[in-house]
């Protein structure tokens, strides 16, 4: 038991950033509902050779980036490119990403994950869409306070309206974009320290 | 955590294409206990099971209507999880791979022409399998060192405090027989505390 060896040790708690508080979200949304514009921020691609290198090393990405560590996230798309790109750009910060192509695969998924952090619910799916999927969460008491995030399409302002009334927290325009996507996931997953 | 399995883990592996005779064709083909064969009939299929698992190697059908086979491997390779997933891509027409070989900077990339040979695509795929093997051991040797390391600067840390040897040892003893037992559950100082021990 004498030898030494190099090793990477996990973070300590004080190394992750925290996500901060959550926001009272309601006024906000209406806000958004009212026109609110983000600006666009273009996340470097990630084949960048400098990029690279650090990815194929075996120390993990700074902190800071990872700000969806360690947190399981449901997100349920009919279109799997989309499910895809989200699940990309959500695994970049951390987060492991729990996959589903209907609102069907989604209640099984929420069944045999009880600690499932937050959905991302696609509201224009076939057979049961994103409207009828989250009234169905919201009937399990035990699902009455998770987070549920509707994904609408932009040109359908009324859609969010119907989406908040039938039990999402808050809601993203489609086509997603990045950051908007994530202000809306920092307001939702509460900040917790990592065990 | 058993370390030395006599029998290997089955491996995923992904076969991609649009014709039901092809898919069924190489399935019989690389058909072997410790392969667990998945497949898929476009480039959307392919990319659904990619999300759901992990793969050795993907075998990957060019021509295909909607996601061609190309379309569907920049995708794959977009994402962090799974840009490393080795595919060998099945075409009929060699020239178009050298500009494809260009492209991709991550991970490896082969191809099989058709019609196909028999031994050469049990070859190859051989090839990824063994390498994603050693990988799968590396990591969980790596694992296993972290485990290790941690142990050894917890304990670094109680021999700093007033603690006997002997609690010192029932300590390690019990998070050892833990470990072995499989479980890995209570962090040391949880059992430090219920050796008796105070800060």
């Amino acid at each position: 038991v004498g030898s030494t060896f190099t090793l990477y040790l996990p973070l300590s708690p004080e190394d992750q950033a925290p996500l901060p508080p959550p926001a009272p979200a309601a006024e906000q949304g209406a806000m958004r509902e009212g026109g609110f514009e983000v600006a666009h921020t273009v996340e470097p691609a990630p084949a960048t050779p400098a990029l690279q290198a650090a990815a194929e090393a075996p120390s993990p990405p700074p902190a800071a980036v990872r700000e969806l560590e360690g947190r399981r996230i449901l997100v349920v798309d009919d279109d799997v490119r989309n499910l895809f790109a989200i699940a990309s750009l959500l695994e970049r910060r951390g987060a492991e990403v729990l996959p589903a192509g209907s609102a069907k695969e989604g209640f099984e998924v929420l069944d045999r994950n009880p600690d499932v952090a937050l959905v991302l619910m696609d509201m224009m799916m076939p057979e049961i869409d994103g409207y009828q999927a989250t009234r169905q969460i919201r009937r399990n008491p035990r699902h009455r306070d998770l987070p549920v995030i509707a994904l609408t399409a932009k040109a359908m302002p009324g859609d969010r309206g119907k989406a908040l009334e039938a039990g999402c927290n808050d809601f993203v325009p489609k086509p997603v974009e990045q950051q908007r996507l994530l202000a809306v996931l920092r307001q939702w997953i509460p900040a917790e320290r990592q065990p | 955590v058993s370390s030395s399995s006599i029998a290997p883990e089955p491996v995923n592996i992904l076969l991609v294409d649009d014709r039901p005779d092809n898919l069924t064709s190489l399935k019989a083909l690389l058909q072997q206990p410790h392969y667990n064969l998945v497949l898929a009939r476009s480039g959307e299929e392919a990319l659904a099971q990619v999300l759901r698992r992990d793969f050795a190697v993907i075998l990957l059908d060019v021509a295909m209507p909607g996601m061609d086979g190309f379309q569907t491997a920049s995708v794959i390779k977009e994402r962090e999880q799974s840009k490393r997933i080795p595919i060998i891509f099945i075409t009929a027409s060699v020239y178009e791979m050298e500009h494809v070989f260009r492209g991709y900077t991550v991970g490896a990339v082969d191809y099989l022409r058709k019609p196909l040979d028999a031994q050469a695509v049990r070859s190859k795929v051989a090839v990824f399998v063994e390498l994603y093997r050693q990988r799968r051991r590396i990591e969980q040797q790596v694992a296993r060192l972290q485990e290790a390391g941690q142990l050894r600067h917890q304990c670094q840390g109680f021999v700093k405090k007033p603690v006997s040897l002997e609690t010192l040892l029932d300590v390690v003893e019990k998070f050892c027989s833990r470990r072995s037992g499989g479980e890995r559950g209570e962090g040391l100082d949880r059992q430090m505390g219920s050796a008796g021990v105070t800060g």
